[in-house]
């Protein structure tokens, strides 16, 4: 053939040099083999690996919002002002001439002479910028040279978070500076600052959040994200967040950006739709906050028949936005100010906070002696002393009554919360000893029967979906049935229960713990006829497979138990509930709103708190007394929609305090109520 | 127009050969285009490489040209006068003052427009040299005295080259003066005791550079050594070397294997097809250093842009070129002729096995340039006239 006809060469060196050629080039060609063909795989990795740095994405949140879709926790767009530093590079240069002149330098100060003069060049422009928006600021050079060096390929972010004025500025006036866009990134709000604080709970700056997708490449960069850490927002992180997308930007050997590529669009979170009204959570606020700022209590509105908590107020809270925008020094002292301790859900006991319920545990009591006959009559009137003794049964044990001296049936009882009428029903209904073991029988079985010392809530499953219940709740105590020893012993000791123990329960003090949110459980058994029922303030979760829209996942009404009460107890509770508010000298008169039938309950409890101080003498924690107020009430007592149960720490009594504060509330949702129908009215008649 | 074809056809230009070399060009134009295309936002036509390439090889052609027309045996006669002046050149080019300094060796005379580097034409003026020596009836050519006389004639470039510092460049003399010899036809047991010797040296001077410790090291210079220890794969650090040297010698390393480092990803990741002509991630984002991108590591770019079928063009176009160059060498019309271009055979083949081998980890790191890829009007000029040299053989080998 045409070249290798000198390998049949009769000169024997050519021929030899010849076959030497070949074989080099063999040996060349097969190596070329191995590196592109057999490891082409494996360097094309190695190549991507050095020239790509992937970028997390953050997913837009999911929203929460009330039951008319109006928005409790939403994104608003926050804009910043970014500097794209590869767009400067020529300018870079441009300055760095300008600065060297013609001196003749050394490496290393070329390279410090760069160095300024790219901060110089950004700065400068940091400034015209700044100044043109109408707040001057200055660039941080460390700052500058840190992202220079580590994240080159990121935009640089010099302003943040611009109000719509500076934005317009912004677009108006930027025109001719090289370099210089607006980013818009999504960022939680709370449209009512701190409406609602415990239940939808706050964020948290989340840097490195786990994500549920598996990505073949390992970060370089994450957005900032946000965790949520209590109340919905934390519950239902999950949920909310979404799932984090990815993209590649393309970097040059000294991490110049050189192109973007979106390797996974973020999927947005779930939006999830609650109870609560926000007209009448806000109303709820507003009436508690009329008591004083720093009020410390709770209120809970919640519709008997379904279930759906209307308004779920615990104060003194705060406001969820401060935890993304930041606190100041004052801020941050409000916040961990542990007289007041802002963290606990006083609504639902979170942080296992929960109160002694003082006579509005009459109610469970009455049904209990009602139920099991203990009151034979309730028109049977009872003398009252103005106080309980009763010297041949119990000769250690007495208690002043609030109410008047007199002649006492039930209804007058239950609306002037008699102590002595109930006392004497637990002990010796019949006169005779020992029959405080029957009530207490009675009372710690129609208790458990209510559900106290339990959660009220528990884990929901909707759709084949597994969900956390949706409030951090406590469970308060209550003793079980065959309870012998107290609970609340005192060093150590296990003191058995005394007459004087059953006393104290009947009248909601001693061994027991309650939180509102259980109250309002009971008030609504009492108002929908004996259905225990589970509160939901969870209604539905939007469906991502039906455009984030609410259809197929709703929360269904959760029926309990129902606890069969005769129709004669529940209108006779009803009636004397009734008597409470709108009787002249009921205890719950100030609740009393004008077209609108409350029955009610007052209490006031006694607690003792720990005054932080000890005894001089014998060295043990001094203790002072403290008043939990309490008002529970269902309206209209007809046909009931509502109930509101109130509590306030260190009030003054439950008929002073609390009633009003439920008035305020009812008046709010009379007003409400009037609106709808006008706007329906409006609406019947356009059509 | 006819007359011109006319000599032309008296020239009896090889077409297979010629359409090896404009291939080649082609090759080396449009990819050091691809390794400079943003040249063309900064600097003047004039001043891109691309641009000054297609210069060096039109006058390299012209020059080629020039050797073609004119009979090898006239060109010998010239032989020493040519070998002595190119070894004043390289006693010039040490100089300070006289020879321009670049990437720490010097190499180079400054002649205003462009840089010569006198490395690349010695190599070629020793050919003609060592051709025209050897030229002479076998008996004396297994006399001792012609084989040491043509060791010298190869050590002293050698020497001089070594003393730049350019290795590469200077170890390319042995290889082409031993296949000269060997052609020739000196006494093989000479040739072989001298191969022995050179490879016992070379074997030694690597292993005294990657084993021996520091006071008994042979005085290599320092990038010398570590592209040896590159090539190696052994680390920079010595074994008893702290902590705080150690990274001081691992940050070293990784500075040092950088270009072979990239240059392998560049290969390996071309693929069977190529990313395309101005595609390559690697040269277009700066991975592969640009300044050699496109001189020593225009390979890098052919691979990485052609894949492994443009490889294998550019590697199957220099083996028809040395195959043909054989083939002329074999039916030269005397010993003479022979020599030439087994010489000039033996020259491009070390620099391209040399400078692809170093892409492919098959050789250490050396600044020998690719014939007609790289950039640089030297090795252009000289590897055009080399190859003249072959046409020239052929063209008059039936001229009496």
């Amino acid at each position: 053939m045409f070249i290798f006809d000198q390998i049949r060469s009769k000169d024997i060196p050519i021929k030899l040099i010849v076959l030497f050629i070949l074989c080099c080039f063999l040996l060349l060609s097969s190596k070329l083999w191995i590196l592109q063909i057999s490891a082409g795989d494996r360097f094309q990795i190695r190549q991507e690996n050095q020239s790509v740095r992937a970028i997390r994405l953050p997913a837009t949140r999911g929203k929460i919002l009330d039951r008319n879709d109006k928005p409790l926790a939403v994104n608003r767009l926050r804009f910043d002002v970014h500097i794209y530093i590869d767009e400067l590079r020529a300018l870079f240069r441009e300055h760095y001439f300008r600065l060297k002149k013609d001196r003749k330098m050394n490496r290393l100060d070329q390279l410090k002479l760069g160095k300024e003069a790219r901060y110089q060049v950004v700065s400068n422009l940091t400034m015209q910028v700044s100044m043109r928006v109408g707040n001057p600021m200055v660039l941080n050079q460390s700052r500058f040279h840190k992202h220079y060096e580590q994240r080159l390929y990121m935009p640089l972010s010099v302003m943040q978070d611009l109000s719509p004025v500076q934005v317009a500025k912004f677009v108006e006036l930027i025109h001719g500076l090289p370099g210089v866009g607006l980013s818009v990134n999504p960022v939680r709000t709370y449209p009512n600052g701190d409406m609602a604080f415990h239940a939808l709970g706050f964020l948290r700056r989340d840097d490195s959040p786990k994500d549920s997708k598996d990505v073949p490449f390992s970060y370089r960069y994450r957005l900032p994200d946000y965790v949520g850490i209590d109340g919905l927002e934390g519950i239902y992180d999950a949920l909310l967040r979404g799932d984090a997308g990815a993209k590649t930007i393309r970097v040059n050997n000294i991490s110049y950006r050189t192109s973007e590529d979106i390797w996974a669009w973020p999927e947005s979170g779930r939006d999830i739709r609650l109870s609560i009204n926000r007209e009448i959570q806000l109303s709820a606020e507003e009436a508690l906050k009329s008591n004083g700022s720093e009020t410390r209590g709770s209120i809970i509105v919640m519709d008997p028949n379904n279930g759906d908590l209307l308004a779920l107020v615990s104060k003194p809270g705060f406001d969820s936005n401060k935890f993304i925008t930041g606190f100041s020094n004052d801020e941050i002292s409000q916040l961990n100010d542990n007289r007041l301790n802002r963290w606990v859900n006083r609504a639902t006991g979170s942080g296992n906070i929960a109160y002694p319920p003082g006579s509005i545990f009459k109610i469970i009591s009455s049904i209990a002696y009602l139920e099991e006959g203990v009151i034979k009559n309730p028109n049977n009137k009872i003398f009252n002393q103005g106080f309980f003794r009763n010297e041949k049964l119990y000769p250690n044990y007495s208690l002043d009554d609030t109410a008047p001296p007199g002649d006492y049936d039930f209804i007058r009882a239950f609306k002037l919360s008699s102590n002595s009428y109930f006392i004497r029903y637990a002990l010796t209904p019949d006169g005779r000893t020992d029959q405080w073991l029957q009530g207490k029988k009675i009372l710690l079985d129609w208790g458990n029967k209510f559900m106290l010392g339990k959660k009220t809530i528990s884990p929901i499953s909707i759709s084949g979906e597994k969900l956390a219940s949706p409030v951090r709740e406590g469970s308060g105590y209550f003793p079980s049935l065959d309870n012998e020893y107290k609970n609340l012993n005192q060093y150590g000791k296990k003191n058995r229960w005394a007459a004087g123990d059953v006393a104290n329960l009947c009248i909601g003090q001693g061994e027991i713990t309650v939180t509102p949110l259980q109250m309002a459980v009971m008030t609504s058994a009492i108002a929908n006829g004996g259905e225990i029922i589970q509160p939901r303030l969870l209604l539905a979760v939007s469906s991502l497979r039906e455009n984030n829209q609410f259809h197929s996942i709703k929360v269904p009404r959760k029926v309990i138990k129902n606890l069969n009460l005769k129709d004669e107890t529940v209108s006779l509770l009803h009636k004397a509930m009734l008597a409470d508010v709108d009787d002249r000298d009921g205890s719950g008169r100030g609740a009393r709103v004008s077209g609108i039938s409350i029955g009610g309950k007052t209490g006031t409890a006694q607690k003792q708190v720990p005054t932080g101080k000890f005894s001089t003498k014998t060295g043990s924690r001094l203790f002072r007394m403290d008043h939990i107020t309490w008002f529970v009430s269902f309206a209209p007592v007809e046909s009931p929609k509502y109930v509101v149960v109130v509590m306030v720490e260190s009030g003054a009594s439950g008929g002073k305090i609390c009633a009003p504060i439920a008035g305020k509330v009812y008046r709010a949702i009379q007003k409400l109520e009037k609106n709808k129908n006008k706007g329906e009215t409006k609406l019947a008649l356009r059509l | 127009m006819n007359l011109v074809l006319a000599h032309l056809s008296k020239l009896r230009i090889d077409l297979l050969m010629a359409f090896c070399l404009f291939g080649l060009m082609l090759f080396g134009s449009i990819f050091i285009l691809s390794a400079s295309v943003e040249q063309y936002e900064t600097n003047d036509l004039v001043d891109t490489y691309f641009f000054r390439q297609v210069i060096f090889y039109f006058f390299g052609i012209l020059a080629g040209f020039l050797f073609i027309i004119i009979d090898y045996h006239k060109l010998s006669g010239y032989a020493q006068t040519f070998y002595w002046a190119t070894i004043l050149l390289l006693i010039l080019v040490l100089i300070p003052g006289v020879g321009e300094v670049r990437f720490g060796a010097r190499r180079w005379f400054d002649l205003g427009i462009t840089l010569i580097q006198p490395s690349e034409f010695a190599k070629l003026a020793f050919i003609f040299a060592l051709a025209d020596f050897l030229t002479r009836p076998n008996e004396e050519m297994l006399m001792p005295g012609v084989f040491f006389k043509a060791i010298g004639m190869t050590a002293l470039p050698f020497l001089l080259i070594l003393k730049q510092p350019d290795l590469g460049s200077s170890l390319v003399f042995f290889p082409i003066g031993t296949a000269m010899m060997f052609v020739a036809g000196v006494r093989l047991r000479f040739l072989i005791k001298f191969l022995s010797f050179f490879s016992f040296l070379a074997v030694f001077v690597i292993l005294n550079a990657l084993y021996a410790p520091n006071d008994w090291r042979i005085p290599l210079n320092e990038y010398q050594r570590h592209r040896l220890l590159v090539y190696f794969n052994k680390d920079f650090a010595s074994a008893d070397a702290t902590p705080a040297e150690r990274r001081q010698a691992q940050k070293l390393q990784r500075s040092r294997t950088h270009n072979i480092r990239q240059a392998e990803i560049s290969v390996g990741s071309g693929g069977l097809i190529g990313k395309g002509w101005g595609q390559g991630p690697q040269t277009r984002l700066g991975y592969l250093p640009k300044g050699v991108a496109h001189n020593d590591f225009i390979f890098s770019v052919i691979s990485e842009e052609t894949g492994f079928l443009g490889s294998m063009a550019v590697l199957s176009l220099y083996a028809i070129l040395l195959l043909k160059g054989m083939q002329i060498a074999d039916q030269a019309r005397d010993r003479l002729g022979k020599l030439l271009a087994v010489g000039v055979v033996a020259m491009i083949f070390c620099h391209v096995f040399v400078n692809i081998g170093m892409h492919l980890r098959l050789m250490p790191v050396t600044g020998i340039p690719l014939p007609l890829l790289s950039y640089g009007g030297s090795s252009v000029l000289s590897s055009l006239m080399a190859i003249a040299v072959l046409q020239n053989v052929k063209t008059h080998r039936n001229l009496y």
